[in-house]
């Protein structure tokens, strides 16, 4: 069985996890050697309640894309709050693939209404012939 | 008086002190000149100023001007948002405004090459609807400048510039260069913009001539975020008669709509449909 490497997430003010310079830093001494050399890192995010796109990128992305999906396989996520949960995800997902182009998103927490707005359309000139 | 003016103030009086420009305040007096006083602004600017006649309750309303340079600036700044606006007791704003103040001064630090850094203040107004007006400002490259490394066509269009900068995944995940995938996604200002429009609040962001907005939502729309901020039928652009020697920027958080911040940020992120998906692959545990 595989060598385990536990992490702590710095949780910041608040619960609050922002410090990318820290995340920078766990990634280039921890995370990544620890990846490279077969071994299972475990990260833990007990005491996080949220966190930024930015600061799970530069915890995340490096290892995702220079070893590719594999790497979740040695990866393990411990404790996340709902919201670091949908930040992993997303910053999976994008390593992983890129981010997608299409319509507008459709956002809120409230009851659902019907969109009141439409998008700029912008009008070409017809050419005189 | 909202704090995108002050921020810039701060961060023009920065960028003259650096140039030996002299300041001087002229046609001190009214509202503008308290509010002023007690955002910190003449401290910035080395400027003299009248006492401030009138007490006021100086916590619970307001962030004043902060200089920040540093990762560690940003540290206390984000460390005090909950006691400076009052926020204790609403969790899940206060995410959304430590969320926006956090990715705006991080745009700064690691982009703008400001030698002054970010001038950061925010205000929190209980008035209806109750919201939050986050605003940041800095003086240096300018978007266009940023952005001309990876995409030359930036260079010489503030409106170009201002529009490529509001997409996701600008610095990072289109085009690795300069700015290195492993260190960003270019998804910050996308997901600021995001928080602010999905709020009903206002997103504004100016740098060189270009002057962008999206306007305040009204009452009972339903957000939508474009991915393209200019295809947003909210939004205004102005080409300025005079040029931002930085960038600019200013959201709005209307604190009632984030009940739950956890939701309000799943319902942004599931509206990005993943070109590809790794789910169930993934180890929570």
């Amino acid at each position: 069985m595989s060598e385990q490497v536990e992490v702590r997430v710095n949780a910041g003010a608040n619960g609050f996890a922002e410090d990318k310079d820290s995340a920078k830093e766990l990634r280039k001494t921890v995370i990544m050697p620890s990846l490279l050399s077969r071994k299972i890192v475990i990260l833990d995010f007990c005491g996080v309640t949220s966190s930024t796109q930015s600061f799970v990128h530069a915890l995340i992305a490096e290892p995702l894309q220079k070893m590719g999906e594999d790497v979740l396989s040695r990866l393990e996520f411990r404790s996340c709050a709902p919201q670091v949960k949908n930040l992993v995800e997303l910053v999976v997902d994008y390593s992983l693939g890129g981010f997608s182009t299409g319509s507008p998103m459709q956002v809120g927490t409230g009851p659902k209404k019907k969109p009141s707005e439409r998008p700029v359309v912008v009008k070409k000139k017809r050419k005189r012939k | 008086m909202d704090p995108i003016a002050m921020a810039m103030a701060a961060a023009w009086g920065g960028w003259c002190q650096r140039n030996g420009c002299s300041m001087q305040a002229e046609n001190l007096g009214g509202p503008s000149q308290r509010y002023a006083i007690r955002m910190g602004l003449f401290e910035h600017l080395n400027v003299a100023h009248p006492p401030l006649v009138e007490e006021h309750e100086e916590s619970g309303k307001f962030i004043r001007i902060t200089q920040v340079k540093t990762g560690a600036d940003l540290a206390a700044v984000i460390g005090n948002v909950s006691a400076l606006l009052h926020l204790d007791r609403e969790p899940h704003a206060l995410a959304a405004v430590q969320y926006c103040i956090s990715e705006l001064i991080r745009n700064v630090l690691e982009h703008s090459g400001s030698i002054e850094g970010a001038y950061v203040c925010a205000q929190r107004y209980t008035s209806d609807p109750p919201h939050v007006s986050i605003a940041v400002a800095d003086c240096r490259f300018g978007i266009a400048e940023s952005l001309s490394y990876s995409y030359p066509e930036a260079k010489n269009d503030d409106k170009v510039a201002l529009q490529l900068a509001m997409q996701l995944g600008i610095t990072g995940a289109i085009k690795s260069g300069m700015y290195g995938a492993t260190e960003n996604a270019g998804a910050g200002l996308f997901f600021t913009r995001a928080i602010a429009k999905a709020t009903g609040g206002y997103f504004a962001l100016i740098s060189g001539d270009g002057a962008f907005r999206i306007r305040r939502l009204r009452k009972g729309q339903q957000p939508l975020v474009f991915r393209d901020a200019f295809n947003d039928p909210r939004h205004n652009f102005w080409t300025l008669e005079w040029k931002w020697p930085g960038t600019v920027a200013a959201a709005e958080v209307l604190t009632q709509n984030v009940p739950n911040f956890p939701k309000f940020f799943q319902s942004i992120v599931q509206q990005l449909p993943a070109k590809k998906t790794a789910a169930g692959k993934i180890k929570f545990t």
